[in-house]
């Protein structure tokens, strides 16, 4: 795995700068639609306990006037709203989602998504670019984020997400037949914005502990997302089964690595927050993680039942979650562990500290 | 320790009837990069992939991905010891370049990584379906619209190695990247949905399908050159300045081959003589993103680069972006 401990040394012997999350936005659509409208609306009525399977009750998604650029602009404000600095403060800006739709379903090559992000928030001084890399998205962003930071290249950046994805689950619906279709896993899919400010930190606890990815790319083709031949949007082709089955069987000496560099055990870890794909999977993927790791996680954030899976956004509409109804606790250690198609493996281990004094407000 | 370039590489299509997608050209020119400096595949670190116009226009996985995998840069778990590749594309059009090895130098001097590669291409989206991924066609996901039924770039791969290097002159001193939103509009690319594409005949074969189609539209619009050049100017003082460099201290500029007249309004505004500018060849036409590594390509060739002290990159994209970096050979 590459890692980069939140302490340690840089290539020429200087000290590396800790870093840590500063503040975290979301904006989620308020439309819901529920698992079972959306079952009703398969062209096929399929037999499928789409809710049983997945544990997803519901999903929110866009309405007239939402798209990736408008979620990515509201998370990345209530960002701000909980932050200490304001737009004119960041330093670097990365979008990191796969759908890039701005003016409904429009999907943007150029110029880059960031561009229109930090244009519409203020952040006029951020270097700015655009990155994909599926559901580990945001995850990248703030790994590529931490390596800037931690050589004193920037004080601060922000890493955006906004994921109009449930065209997918639309465009699915017109074809889904049975339970192993390849477009079932579309249909799990829901809409988020997410973001995060990723600073230099100034504590000795309060930093990030390791931060790193491994891409096992024999496995690259078990995922397909392309712009759509039967509707507006995307379509998304799954292996959802053997993706899920190569995490499992292969992550955990990988996590064993990330944990050794943070000098921790997974029974150290008080929140789990893994990749937001169905509520079994996820349950039934950390207990057989934890046996492979000798010991069994303390919590593992289950958050699909409310939003469904939002592909690069889940762990931050998670973290946003969990900080506004004040479930962390001071020192609590938080590990993000991210399945994403690749397939990607990607582990942050953090404390969260002082960011729990700016939220609690959402009862 | 600076980073630096190990080697370099382009591609072009091996057969001339049968189109050859990004995916294909971004392979072939990462492995010819790595032969070219030695390498093997697995002794990548990182790889990232910054090309814009790819298979089917695909959004995921990351094309880096598959690129590592066919290119077989440790694409299985890594070895007790071993760290394995992380790959991931980066957009910001044709500076992506620019800004991956600005990734990648970080990566590189923090430690983290001993060796990676940039990869980039851009094709046709309707070329290169044969990909092997286990579904169905994507179908006319790639479709471009009727405006832009001759897609405008070449399909140009382009690769460049980056490792550290142990003399502290030399590599990479200093990278900068500004915007100009206001001229945004000058370069746009988008994929939407057009209806009415497919006769509802032919749509009704095809379980859920409307008669629509997703397809790609490129506009160009007026005076994109003239304030591509404008923007960099501007941004290449500033940047020159800081530096405490002096317009003739720079001994080769490697522009954007595109916009077509850029490079020889850019230096010629920034007063870098004509013959410091390194030229793309006529051959590879209107390169896109691989652009800055077919310059460089030439002047590896001719031993410019390794003769030069300062070389500045001047890089426009769409935004309109400019990205500037001096490199030390």
């Amino acid at each position: 795995m590459i890692l980069e401990s939140g302490v340690g040394t840089l290539s020429d012997g200087s000290p590396a700068i800790p870093t840590r999350l500063e503040s975290i936005g979301w904006k989620i659509p308020e439309r819901i639609l529920t698992t079972q409208e959306l079952m009703e609306s398969t062209r096929r009525h399929p037999h499928i306990e789409l809710e049983r399977l997945t544990g997803i009750h519901q999903r929110h998604v866009c309405s007239e006037g939402e798209d990736s650029f408008t979620l990515a602009v509201g998370a990345a404000r209530d960002c701000l709203e909980h932050s200490r600095y304001g737009p004119e403060d960041i330093e670097m800006l990365i979008n990191c989602s796969i759908s890039r739709y701005k003016d409904g379903l429009r999907h943007r090559w150029e110029p880059p998504l960031s561009l229109s992000i930090k244009e519409a928030i203020g952040a006029h001084k951020a270097v700015s670019f655009d990155i994909s890399n599926a559901c580990a998205g945001m995850m990248t962003g703030v790994f590529i984020l931490h390596d800037f930071i931690r050589r004193g290249v920037i004080r601060r950046g922000m890493a955006v997400s906004g994921e109009y994805i449930s065209s997918l689950g639309q465009n699915a619906a017109k074809q889904v037949r049975w339970v192993l279709s390849d477009q079932l896993a579309s249909l799990t899919l829901g809409d988020a914005g997410t973001a995060v400010i990723v600073e230099r930190a100034e504590s000795d606890t309060d930093h990030i502990a390791v931060a790193g990815f491994a891409t096992l790319s024999e496995h690259s083709r078990l995922c397909l997302g392309a712009p759509s031949r039967v509707g507006p949007g995307a379509s998304m082709f799954t292996k959802a089964r053997a993706i899920h089955k190569v995490a499992i069987d292969e992550s955990p000496p990988l996590l064993k690595e990330a944990l050794d560099a943070a000098g921790l055990s997974f029974g150290d870890i008080d929140y789990v927050i893994p990749h937001q794909t169905s509520a079994r999977a996820i349950e039934r993927g950390a207990k057989e993680i934890g046996e492979r790791l000798g010991v069994q996680a303390k919590r593992v954030v289950v958050t699909v039942s409310e939003f469904g899976n939002t592909s690069s956004t889940t762990h931050f509409v998670a973290l946003r979650k969990y900080l506004g109804e004040n479930r962390f606790e001071k020192g609590d250690k938080i590990m993000l562990i991210s399945f994403a198609s690749g397939l990607e493996v990607g582990v942050l281990i953090f404390p969260v500290e002082e960011i729990l004094d700016r939220y609690g407000d959402d009862n | 320790m600076g980073t630096t370039i190990e080697a370099v590489s382009t591609s072009r299509p091996r057969r001339r009837l049968r189109g050859t997608g990004a995916i294909k050209l971004a392979d072939d020119a990462a492995q010819a990069c790595l032969e070219r400096a030695g390498r093997k595949a697995s002794d990548l670190d990182f790889l990232i992939n910054t090309g814009v116009y790819r298979d089917n226009n695909i959004g995921e996985p990351a094309v880096a991905s598959i690129i590592q995998e066919d290119i077989g840069a440790n694409p299985d778990p890594p070895l007790e010891g071993g760290h394995g590749t992380f790959s991931f594309d980066v957009n910001n059009g044709a500076c992506g370049v620019l800004t991956g090895i600005h990734i990648l130098d970080g990566f590189l001097t923090s430690g983290a990584i001993d060796l990676g590669i940039v990869v980039t291409a851009d094709a046709d989206p309707e070329r290169g379906s044969n990909w092997d991924f286990p579904f169905g066609l994507v179908g006319t996901a790639g479709r471009l619209s009727r405006d832009n039924r001759r897609f405008p770039f070449s399909p140009i791969g382009g690769a460049v190695l980056l490792s550290r290097s142990k003399d502290e002159d030399k590599g990479f001193s200093r990278f900068a990247f500004s915007t100009f939103p206001e001229f945004k509009h000058l370069f746009e690319s988008e994929v939407n949905w057009h209806d009415g594409l497919i006769p509802r005949a032919v749509a009704d074969v095809v379980p859920g399908l409307e008669p629509g189609s997703n397809v790609l539209h490129l506009r160009e619009g007026e005076g994109y050159a003239a304030r591509a050049a404008e923007c960099a100017t501007t941004s290449a003082r500033a940047f020159m300045q800081s530096a405490g460099l002096q317009p003739l201290d720079i001994d080769l500029l490697v522009p954007s081959p595109t916009p077509f007249g850029f490079p020889d309004a850019f230096s010629s505004a920034v007063g870098i003589p004509a013959d410091r500018v390194a030229r793309v060849d006529e051959g590879f036409g209107h390169v896109h993103t691989a652009g800055p590594v077919a310059a460089l390509e030439g002047v590896m060739r001719t031993g410019q680069l390794a003769d030069a002290r300062n070389v500045l990159f001047a890089i426009v994209a769409s935004g309109i972006t400019v990205g500037l970096a001096l490199y030390h050979p």
